[in-house]
């Protein structure tokens, strides 16, 4: 697929002139205007009926009244809603075969907020920056995956549990004990050493809660905010993962951010998935949380499939992106987390 | 009918990437476009520094990280010509031109002034790890400063030694010698005055004049190392800072332990902030992949554009923002002819008005 690509980008350039753009230079966005979705409203009358009481309330200096008059309020917001909804049901059933098809529910995905760095699978320039980017040697096939795992200093033993399962989860991969070793030292040693990637599992109160993922020669850290995190024995019917390299699944990674995630986590794995194994290990992004499952598979018939799951289960939330290996001080950051920036509205989601 | 030749028909701004397309923004009709010469794009051609012809914008010139500088011309928008910086090694620091001379500085401290034709006029070893450099046309002053690498400013005409080298600040209150770390380096116009960014997050200017080697003024902000400065054309007292965490602030010389203003909507490093030449805007371009464009008296993002690279530098023209001054132009211009309409109708009823309204007032009282 790579070759096919790359025979694509080498003929629009001969063809193009110099001065041609590789697809569009770059993506506006309206900050200006707000795309306000507006809530289908069924009835004008409707908007009439509620648009008056709100501004007499608000009005209303006593307190007492305030509530009553507040709360009558939504009792007849809730009757009018019922009372459209019985309306939309009957002429259903009226119509019966010929009804109109019932609009998807809205959700928070489905209304997620128009976000300019979602990548499209045939943008020329983004590929380009890809295949130069810190993780191209992997896609390349030019390194395989090596990876240390480690902690905070003085880890507990939920933490030391974790690692564990993490390690054969990971294959090729070893833990080592932290021992107040300073990160900036230990990267350069690890280099020298050939590991590609290392992982440090971060641990607050006895529970292992932060993740900090650096790909090695020069390759970006990634922070992330590690949740609910479940031991193999805290897991219902679970399993031990076998020797066998798993396959990998990355789901929702959609923003350019979210590719570069992504690209970060597949280096982690080696390149062929031995399928014999079984094994499949999801990386599912929804909302910005990435959800992280190992599970064993197994093909029932041709529409069923068993699953059994394997070994740790965590949610990550992306904290920072910073370029280069570990360097929290002075290192410069791609992307980092702001929260009263960015988290203003539900449903504007970076990854 | 105003003509507007200034919008829509310049680029506003001309950004660099990491991955060596040259992209420019036309911010009236929203337009980005790359910028390339065919073979020579990737990351070996990342675009390190770039900087114009003359005065009047006409051509470009883009340092690439091979040491390779080509022009550009900004009305056609494509390479015409390509130079070959001498004897180059490591990164370049600073790209300048004056009259019909390129001023480069690479990173191993090789401080070159050289013709068109590949002549090397004059060169100096300006040390080693050189982060940044900014010539001062007048006066005919380069400054260098670095990782370790004091600020030291250099005369074209006596290349051999620099004429001022600024001393580091005095130990901090442990009695810790304070690391030398310069970022970024701005000549303050109308003065030999320097401005200094530096990466242990202080802000210092130096003046050669003066009898002290020491940064006459200096500030801090925030934690994180600053990576891009301006000096706001029109006020140049007025400076704009951005650090590697994503923060941007605007400090003001004559107060600066103040900070004047903060600015928001940074995701990620910003790596070059230029101040519009007229208009009160600045643009900024960050590891994030947006260029972001944000007036100085408010907070909030003004336009934002999606670069799709890393991007490195940036340079701004003179053309105007938006659109709508045309026909706002047209709006004030159609108000001002009804207010004329409606001065002269009162004008015209008032020496009516009067003896009616004194008769509508009061009732008539007819003396029979």
């Amino acid at each position: 697929m790579d070759e096919d690509q790359q025979s694509i980008c080498s003929d629009q350039f001969s063809i193009s002139s110099d001065q041609l753009s590789i697809c569009s230079g770059g993506i506006f966005s309206d900050i200006a205007s707000v795309i306000d979705e507006n809530p289908l409203k069924d009835d004008a009358n409707n908007n009439n009926n509620e648009s008056m009481p709100q501004n007499n309330i608000s009005q209303i200096r006593n307190k007492d009244r305030r509530t009553a008059a507040f709360i009558k309020m939504r009792k007849e917001q809730r009757k009018e809603k019922i009372r459209l909804r019985k309306q939309r049901q009957n002429m259903r059933k009226q119509l019966g075969k010929n009804a109109p098809p019932v609009a998807p529910p809205k959700t928070i995905e489905n209304r997620r907020e128009k976000e300019d760095t979602m990548v499209q699978p045939d943008d020329v320039e983004v590929l380009l920056d890809e295949e130069s980017d810190e993780m191209a040697s992997y896609f390349e096939r030019k390194t395989t995956p090596k990876i240390l795992i480690t902690t905070s200093d003085r880890p507990r033993s939920r933490t030391t549990k974790f690692l564990k399962e993490l390690s054969e989860g990971f294959p090729n991969s070893t833990v080592f004990y932290r021992r107040a070793l300073d990160l900036k030292k230990v990267i350069p040693q690890c280099i020298m050493k050939g590991f590609t990637d290392i992982i440090i599992v971060n641990e607050d109160r006895k529970t292992p809660n932060g993740l900090l993922l650096c790909h090695l020669p020069e390759g970006p850290t990634v922070h992330f905010k590690m949740s609910n995190v479940k031991l193999r024995k805290e897991i219902k019917n679970s399993t031990t993962p076998s020797e066998h390299q798993p396959e990998i699944i990355l789901n929702n990674f959609g923003t350019r951010l979210g590719h570069t995630i992504g690209r970060m986590f597949t280096t982690l794995f080696p390149h062929n998935p031995e399928f014999i194994g079984r094994q499949v290990v999801t990386f599912h992004n929804q909302r910005d949380f990435i959800f992280f499952r190992h599970h064993r598979y197994i093909f029932r018939n041709e529409k069923r499939v068993g699953l059994q799951e394997i070994g740790p289960r965590f949610t990550l939330k992306l904290r920072s992106l910073q370029k280069g290996t570990f360097d929290s001080k002075f290192g410069e950051y791609e992307w980092i987390h702001k929260r009263h920036e960015m988290d203003t509205s539900r449903r504007r989601f970076h990854l | 009918m105003v003509e507007n030749s200034g919008c829509g028909s310049q680029n506003n701004v001309w950004v660099g990437s990491e991955t060596g397309l040259l992209k420019s923004v036309n911010l009236c009709k929203k337009l980005a476009t790359n910028h390339y010469d065919k073979e020579n794009y990737g990351k070996e051609h990342e675009i390190q520094r770039i900087c114009w012809e003359y005065e009047d914008q006409s051509a470009l010139y883009t340092a690439h990280k091979n040491g390779v500088v080509r022009k550009l011309e900004t009305a056609s928008g494509g390479y015409v010509d390509s130079f070959q910086i001498p004897e180059m090694a490591g990164k370049i620091a600073g790209l300048a031109r004056l009259d019909s001379n390129f001023i480069t500085c690479t990173s191993n401290g090789d401080l070159r002034l050289w013709s068109d034709e590949n002549e090397t006029l004059a060169s100096s070893k300006a040390g080693d790890n050189v982060l940044c450099m900014d010539l001062n046309s007048e006066l005919q002053q380069v400054v260098t400063g670095g990782k370790e690498n004091l600020v030291k400013l250099w005369d074209l005409n006596k290349p051999e030694q620099p004429i001022f080298k600024a001393k580091n600040v005095r130990p901090d209150w442990l009695e810790h010698r304070v690391p030398v770390w310069v970022t970024g380096l701005k000549f303050i116009p109308n003065s030999n005055k320097i401005l200094s960014i530096t990466g242990t997050h202080n802000i210092r200017v130096f003046d050669p004049n003066s009898n002290t080697r020491r940064p006459v003024l200096e500030t801090s902000y925030e934690e994180y190392p600053l990576t891009a400065v301006d000096i706001v054309a029109k006020n140049p007292n007025q400076v704009i800072v951005g650090n590697t965490h994503g923060d941007a602030a605007m400090f003001d010389l004559r107060k600066i332990k103040h900070v004047a203003r903060c600015y928001k909507g940074f995701a990620g490093s910003i790596r070059e902030i230029r101040c519009h030449p007229s208009l009160p805007y600045f643009f900024s371009c960050s590891l994030d992949r947006h260029l972001r464009v944000h007036h100085e008296q408010y907070p909030k993002v003004e336009h934002k554009v999606y670069l799709k690279s890393r991007l490195t530098c940036l340079l701004a023209t003179d053309a105007e923002l938006e659109v709508k001054t045309d026909e706002k132009e047209l709006e004030t211009e159609k108000r001002k002819k009804e207010k004329d309409v409606w001065d002269e109708l009162d004008d015209a009823d008032s020496s009516e008005s009067d003896s009616d309204s004194d008769s509508d007032l009061l009732p008539s009282k007819k003396k029979k």
